[in-house]
């Protein structure tokens, strides 16, 4: 019963989430002062491309369309809805005419979740094992050492973090990639394509994880060490229990669950993080897309890129919130 | 003396460094550093130009003091206008309870979740760089209120339980008084280093559009600053000097925001506890 | 057999030592209920850490003899108090106080139990073990159930009933209980009494209760120690202290007992227990004593033998004096 309450009111939330998230991605175009549909077409023009009237007119409507320009107000925003939830069809890509929008966004998203998920998942799993280490022994010298780098990581900002990358490990030493670059003759999966994949993501990745890192590190750190004085522990103790099993069972165990609430808190930054580290390395995920739609004013590319990202965000962070219950026994629905 | 303090003292010395750069520096400007080929480009450090010039003609240092000035202008307006709705909004949900409580909670788990920057990226390609850095600021504002919003609102529902609280209500004193003079003092120390803590992101959130060029491109901040070095091959050039006096600017002062900010709400948990 | 000769065990702290356990003396017997009664702040918590040998810095043990006879399979093996942790549970075990926060929220109960006891071999693999806490909580009659549960889904009896189950479940010779039944209910508190005596009866072994209630004790132990300030103050038999108590601060304390059908104001202990950081030179209790005499503030009453088997450490008993008399002379020649 009580885990039906839970369950009903996250899903309310969600609903909520995405459908205020929507609209707003509906509106602004709206509350533009200057029409969108002529400055687009404007720029799209200046960049010099020739283009025959048919294809201008074809623009022309499918931007209209873009737009949620045609019928009335309510009617267009019932269009738009549509689109994002049932369709995903946010037409033609007007720099890359006529690929449709969704394959291009097909294309990078495995990139995206790839890098995304790989370096959040390492940040995360290192920044509480060694927080966790520290917390408990945050009276060794290692430990304050540890906490001294966090706190001078952490607080910088990704793509400050993505910058000083560029410039030690691409300028000064001249040893990692700096912008992703991948020959198109290499064979998808195989083993120098795999490789060739990892080798150009390191720097993001890494840029990605060390900022994470410092985070999860000073939480799990201010968790641990609270929770090495209680009760439970002291007793452990007088049980004999060793010191690895009262730090993985009796911590740790304790210390995760806060720590997967905040993952859910954090994803939306950790993903605001990802898309300017993508735009600096040129990665091919999403935000290189949405970075390239802003450049050729690609509208169409815009909105659906925009919109899937507040879905994707929104969803993540509704699953991971969905993972508490399930491991906490104290919530438990019995 | 112990760690907490230490933390404080040298988050303040850091931040008085760049208090001087952006606040007192740019009084003394000797031209406005915004327009370019006042000086001869591409020089090296020298007692003229202090961090060199860049190489569309600007003073380096004089540059870098009007960027940080504007990176503090609009940090202090998001956070401060930011702190005091987020306090007033979970204030209010938390005293006054029921639906107010329960459609303001909605709302700030509405703009904790969705991802801010492709709402601002769509907002600022629609403006094509001509949204001044006050726009920018407001709507950094709607993205940065729900966290203290959600602090204070747990504060408000535990305070409601105390017994101070309880008393003042019982001996008939009107709500708002006992709001501004039972719990207020008690929520500054903590709102105080909240609103550090959120200068801090304000001006991340700015910079990371502006790097991209998607910010205020008439107006110079750290960020801009970053986007026309890099526009201009600034690492290819290895014009260190140029691309290197905003980084190093913003590393520093965002170490010295944090160490603040996690000083203060150290110090505010250490009295509580006394 | 365990004895404590002249321990001495202190805090180390920035303003100096923390005399919380200073100079005792105390004889514990097999097969009994010993009980330890004081105010809090007198350092009894510190002295069932030390008997239990659970001495990490800041406490410190400064000087004095700790010496347990643990018996295994027909042979006696003399134990210090550095030997003690390695065979806690087995020959000494501990419970602790009834708390929210003394399981571990996100662990089920049986598994609490494993981390216990799993590291002696005679109690068998997994399984067995399993069974065995099965029966063992039978035989106590607690519902086997438990054992799956996490510590929220039970009540606050059961958990500490829970907690008696998991010390006792070995067989130790000692079991120290430091405040077992505080947070408790009288109901509760009743419930878990029986059930330690019950267990320590059928086992024979010893049961120290630390408890700053004198009902407690009156109740359930054999024999008393009363501490003030890191000393013992008094020991002796039970029924012999509540009908004839020697020593004032213990005439305090039982003073300050509720009777049934007497519904005068009780006297409660006026004045607060001295500091263990700096503690007065004399007798510890003189500032608060109604029968102070001066010699109390300039030297400390030894314990000394009133009647058979009754200790108490005041100047008010002839043997004291002549005790102190006794030491100043030989100190003198």
């Amino acid at each position: 019963m009580r885990f039906a309450v839970f369950l009903l009111s996250r899903l309310l939330t969600y609903v909520i989430v995405v459908w205020i998230g929507m609209t707003a991605v509906f509106l602004v175009p709206r509350l533009m002062p200057t029409d969108p549909v002529s400055a687009m077409l404007g720029r799209v023009m200046s960049q010099g491309a020739f283009m025959e009237p048919a294809q201008v007119e074809a623009i022309r409507a499918s931007l209209t369309a873009s737009f949620g320009l045609e019928g009335t107000l309510w009617e267009q925003y019932l269009g738009f809805m549509r689109r994002v939830f049932i369709t995903f069809d946010f037409g033609p890509s007007l720099a890359m005419f006529p690929t449709p929008v969704s394959q291009l966004i097909g294309r990078a998203l495995p990139w995206s979740l790839g890098l995304l998920l790989a370096s959040t998942l390492i940040a995360w799993v290192l920044g509480n094992t060694i927080g966790l280490l520290a917390g408990y022994h945050r009276l060794r010298a290692y430990s304050k050492f540890l906490e001294g780098f966090a706190v001078l990581v952490y607080p910088i900002p990704y793509y400050i973090l993505a910058l000083i990358m560029i410039i030690l490990f691409g300028y000064v030493w001249g040893i990692l990639p700096t912008n992703f670059s991948m020959s198109p003759m290499l064979k998808p999966w195989t083993l120098d394509y795999v490789w060739a994949a990892i080798y150009n993501s390191i720097l993001p990745a890494l840029s990605i994880v060390i900022v994470n890192f410092g985070w999860w590190f000073l939480s799990m750190k201010a968790l641990s060490s609270t929770l090495a004085e209680e009760e439970y522990v002291d007793f452990a103790k007088l049980k004999g229990v060793g010191e690895g099993r009262i730090m993985s069972r009796y911590v740790a165990q304790n210390a995760i669950l806060p720590q997967i609430t905040m993952l859910a808190l954090v994803l939306g930054g950790v993903f605001n993080g990802a898309l300017i580290t993508e735009i600096l390395f040129s990665y091919p995920g999403v935000g290189s897309l949405i970075y390239s739609a802003v450049l050729q004013a690609d509208y169409n590319l815009l909105m659906g890129t925009i919109s899937l990202s507040i879905l994707a965000v929104s969803t993540a962070t509704f699953v991971v919130d969905l993972i508490y219950p399930f491991i906490d026994p104290r919530i438990r629905y019995r | 003396m112990s760690k907490t303090n230490t933390r404080l003292l040298l988050g303040a010395a850091i931040l008085a460094v760049i208090f001087v750069l952006g606040v007192v520096m740019p009084l003394f400007a000797p031209e406005d550093p915004r327009i370019w080929n006042t000086q001869p480009r591409n020089l090296k450090p020298s007692v003229d130009h202090l961090l060199g010039t860049t190489n569309l003609g600007q003073d380096t240092f004089w540059l870098l003091a009007w960027s940080t000035r504007n990176s503090l202008i609009i940090g202090f307006l998001v956070a401060i206008a930011a702190t005091v709705i987020g306090v007033l909004a979970g204030m209010t949900a938390g005293f006054v309870g029921g639906v107010v409580d329960r459609v303001l909670t909605l709302l700030m788990d509405v703009f904790i979740v969705v991802p801010s920057l492709p709402i601002l990226i769509l907002l600022a390609s629609m403006l094509q760089g001509k949204a001044s850095i006050y726009l920018i600021s407001g709507i950094l504002i709607i993205f940065n209120w729900p966290w203290p919003a959600r602090q204070s609102r747990s504060m408000a529902l535990s305070m409601r339980e105390r017994e101070f609280v309880n008393t003042a209500w019982f001996s008939g004193e009107q709500g708002w008084k006992i709001i501004i003079r039972e719990i207020f003092p008690f929520i500054t120390a903590w709102a105080f280093a909240n609103l550090i803590n959120t200068v801090l992101v304000a001006i991340g959130a700015e910079s990371s559009l502006a790097v991209i060029g998607l910010s205020s491109l008439q107006e110079s901040t750290l960020g801009t600053m970053i986007y026309w070095a890099l526009q201009h091959q600034a690492l290819l050039g290895r014009r260190w000097w140029w691309i290197g006096a905003p980084v190093v600017t913003i590393v520093v002062m965002f170490i010295g925001l944090f160490l603040f900010s996690t000083g203060l709400s150290e110090r505010s948990a250490e009295r509580r506890g006394r | 057999m365990y004895t404590l000769t002249n321990v001495k065990a202190y805090y180390d702290s920035p303003r100096g030592p923390i005399k919380a356990v200073d100079d005792v003396s105390l004889e514990i017997r097999p097969n009994e209920i010993l009980g330890i009664a004081g105010e809090s702040g007198c350092g009894k918590s510190t002295l069932i850490k030390v008997i239990y040998g659970h001495i990490n810095p800041p406490l410190r043990l400064v000087s004095g003899e700790i010496r347990a006879e643990m018996k295994d399979n027909g042979q006696v093996s003399v134990l210090s108090a550095k030997d003690l942790p390695k065979v806690w549970w087995e020959f000494i075990s501990y419970v602790p106080q009834a708390s929210m926060s003394v399981l571990n929220p996100v662990m089920r109960i049986e598994n609490q139990f494993f981390d216990a006891v799993s590291r002696f071999h005679r109690a068998g693999n997994r399984e067995q073990i399993r069974q065995q806490v099965a029966d063992y909580l039978q035989e106590l009659d607690l519902p086997v159930e438990v054992l799956k549960a996490y510590p929220h889904q039970l009540s606050g009896g059961m958990r500490q009933r829970v907690l008696v189950a998991l010390a006792t479940f070995l067989h130790p010779q000692i079991i120290l209980a430091d405040e077992p039944t505080t947070a408790l209910d009288v109901v509760v508190q009743r419930g878990i009494l029986r059930m330690l005596t019950r267990v320590q009866q059928t086992m024979g072994n010893t049961l120290i209760i630390v408890s700053h209630d004198m009902g407690v004790h009156y109740q359930i132990t054999h024999r008393m120690a009363i501490m003030y300030a890191g000393q013992l103050v008094e020991v002796g038999p039970t029924e012999r202290i509540f009908s004839a108590a020697q020593h004032p601060y213990t005439e305090m304390l039982i003073k300050s007992l509720p009777r049934i059908g007497d519904h005068s104001a009780r006297e409660g202990i006026s004045g607060r227990p001295p500091s263990l950081l700096d503690p007065p030179p004399g007798c510890p209790f003189a500032p608060r004593c109604p029968h102070a005499m001066d010699i109390c503030t300039q030297a400390r009453p030894p314990l000394v033998q009133i009647e058979d088997d009754h200790l108490s450490a005041c100047f008010l008993h002839e043997e004291a004096m002549a005790a102190a008399h006794a030491q100043k002379v030989g100190a003198q020649s």
